[in-house]
């Protein structure tokens, strides 16, 4: 197994060999990151390949100022921003408002509760507005003025679409601890 | 503290770091997006079809504008010198009779076949053909026996008086010859410029280097294919260009030395021909004299022969070597015999190299008289009643140790090959006379390409 330097001397040669290498690498832990801004695994993988002819292309330009991944992590954020840009038109709105007020108190979860399938599945059934705010402010770490600028809308729409997904999402999860509980019943 | 989280924690804490893999039909997906986009990019580490097909496109547009430009300096490098002169009769004949077209056709006909023509004396020969011109035009044969036409005047006899034309006369006539063509390195070749209407030049000699000589000598010291252009100016800043190739073939290098060899026990010289030539593929010996070349009878088309004499006398003869490559270049060395100052004291001899032999390591025994390149040993014209050799690394540890007259070191140590170097032996002992001695010295391990 070659050493990152050596691969990424190989993609930016456009070795094949070395690109399979990144590929083989990194794109079970970036097609993670894709499937939580997409709505199915199919979309994800598209923007996995987007992504990646992207990352391809302009590997030479990586600076090497920061690891290789929170780069490609960076480029596939940005696919997965740019799809969902893109498909925003083709999409039906969910009504935004549909969310009731949850009574839940949010401090109620087992890590070892959900399987990531049932996690993944969860995301990718909010509704789109709310899942991009939720990944780049949860997950990403993006401040809600970032959030603002990447997704083009207003910053307090950013807020007002964070909490909702969290509520979304609560709900969402509760539905499924119901739902397991009586099945196992 | 809580071991429950809240959303986001959980979130993170079970996606952040996922993985999923992806299905095979993605990575064909991106080599596929991937492959006219790496296509179209340059890349010298893999210079693809698309830029060397842009590039062939360049060099032919380039290569037909040369041509073209070539065309309007005629008479540019012809293969003679006398070939301008046959050119002219020629086309000067079809004027006589035919056409101004036709004279134009006759004219690249030239230009196709130069060697075709006949020369002045050829003409000469064929009475017949010069009978009919004589009679087709009277004044010619004027003309033609005055062999120093200048080629304005030529140019102005067979050309139409048109503007172009005017613009034609201008412009140097740019045209050289060279004294050779192709051959071996170094290759010294002398320029001869017959261009005319010209008053400045400049060559270029494809190497890099360039001269305003109007008659060059250039040496070409490495092989290759040079492309040698002129490039003739007149005053009116009209410049033509003139090409030609020169080949240079690659030489070999000849080089030998002369080693002195073992003595055998019946006093016989062997001397060791090592053989240092380069890019040579044929090798020719010979023992030559001052006064003729191989007296001696000795010769050997070996890559590195021994030569073996009764004695060496101080008469001057010399080793030879004359090296030939497939080019058929050449190259000699010559290199005296060695006076071997033979002394009445030496009763032993070592050899300065060997070359163990790498199957395995053996027990170093060999037969009195004779001498083994894969064993280091002594070769004795005396055969001492003591002995004791060590072989020592350079670092000083001790890699062979014996007191046998007839055992040598193998080129091992501790049944390891021993790495190729220098190595120091000591040899101590006494001879029948009850004279002791001491030598020390050392000697090569010379790897062979299994060592």
């Amino acid at each position: 197994m070659n050493g990152e330097k050596d691969i990424l001397a190989g993609c930016i040669k456009g070795k094949q060999s070395a690109q399979w290498e990144l590929y083989n690498r990194y794109s079970r832990l970036l097609l993670a990151i894709c499937n939580r801004y997409a709505k199915s695994q199919d979309e994800a993988e598209d923007i996995l390949q987007e992504g990646f002819v992207k990352i391809f292309l302009n590997i030479k330009n990586f600076k090497g100022d920061g690891p290789l991944l929170a780069w490609m992590r960076r480029i596939m954020i940005n696919t997965a921003i740019t799809h969902y840009h893109k498909m925003l038109k083709h999409r039906y709105h969910d009504d935004l408002d549909e969310v009731s007020e949850s009574k839940f108190e949010d401090k109620g979860w087992g890590e070892a509760e959900f399987t990531e399938e049932e996690l993944f599945n969860v995301i990718q059934q909010m509704p789109d507005g709310y899942r991009q705010v939720f990944n780049l402010y949860a997950l990403e770490g993006y401040k809600h003025r970032e959030i603002a600028e990447i997704l083009k809308i207003d910053e307090n729409t950013s807020k007002s679409q964070y909490s909702r997904a969290r509520r979304w999402l609560q709900e969402r999860l509760i539905k499924l601890r119901v739902e397991r509980i009586q099945r196992d019943e | 503290m809580s071991d429950k989280l809240n959303t986001e924690e959980l979130i993170r804490a079970r996606l952040d770091g996922a993985e999923l893999t992806p299905s095979p039909e993605s990575w064909r997906a991106i080599q596929q997006k991937l492959r006219w986009p790496q296509f179209l990019r340059f890349n010298p580490g893999r210079f693809n079809i698309y830029y060397a097909g842009v590039l062939l496109l360049a060099a032919t547009g380039l290569v037909l504008l040369l041509a073209g430009e070539r065309e309007r300096a005629e008479p540019t490098v012809p293969e003679e010198k006398t070939t301008i002169q046959s050119t002219t009769e020629q086309a000067v004949e079809e004027i006589a009779g035919e056409s101004v077209n036709e004279t134009n056709n006759a004219s690249s006909d030239t230009e196709r076949h130069p060697d075709t023509f006949t020369t002045p004396s050829q003409m000469e020969e064929a009475p017949d053909r010069e009978g009919e011109n004589r009679v087709s035009n009277a004044g010619q044969e004027e003309e033609r026996s005055e062999s120093s036409l200048t080629s304005e005047e030529i140019v102005a006899a067979i050309s139409p008086k048109t503007a172009a034309d005017q613009l034609l006369q201008q412009s140097p006539v740019t045209y050289f010859t060279s004294s050779i063509q192709s051959g071996c390195a170094p290759l010294t070749v002398q320029f001869t410029n017959q261009s005319m209407h010209a008053t400045s030049f400049y060559w270029d000699f494809g190497t890099g280097a360039n001269s305003q000589e109007q008659n060059p000598v250039y040496e070409f010291k490495e092989p290759g294919r040079y492309m040698i252009t002129l490039t003739a100016e007149n005053h009116g800043n009209h410049a033509t260009v003139s090409r030609m190739m020169v080949e240079v073939l690659a030489a070999p290098v000849a080089d030998f030395q002369i080693e002195e060899g073992l003595e055998g026990v019946d006093n016989h010289v062997v001397l060791n021909l090592v053989n240092y030539s380069s890019d040579a593929s044929v090798f020719a010996w010979n023992l030559v004299d001052e006064k003729c070349t191989n007296c001696s009878g000795w010769s050997s088309i070996e890559h590195q022969p021994t030569l073996e004499l009764k004695t060496i006398t101080p008469d001057s003869r010399s080793v030879k070597l004359e090296v030939i490559n497939e080019n058929g270049c050449s190259d000699i060395a010559v290199q005296q015999l060695p006076l071997i100052v033979q002394t009445s004291e030496t009763r032993i001899k070592f050899a300065t190299a060997f070359s163990p032999n790498p199957s395995g390591p053996g027990d170093g025994s060999f037969t009195p008289g004779s001498k083994r390149i894969d064993l280091f040993h002594p070769l004795y014209i005396e055969v001492p009643v003591e002995f004791h050799m060590r072989v020592f690394t350079r670092r000083g540890e001790l890699v062979f140790e014996t007191h046998e007259v007839y055992r040598g070191w193998d080129g091992y140590m501790q049944q390891e090959r021993a790495p190729g170097d220098v190595y120091v032996w000591m040899v101590e002992g006494k001879w029948k006379d009850g004279e002791s001695f001491s030598y020390r010295g050392d000697v090569t391990l010379v790897k062979n390409q299994y060592w």
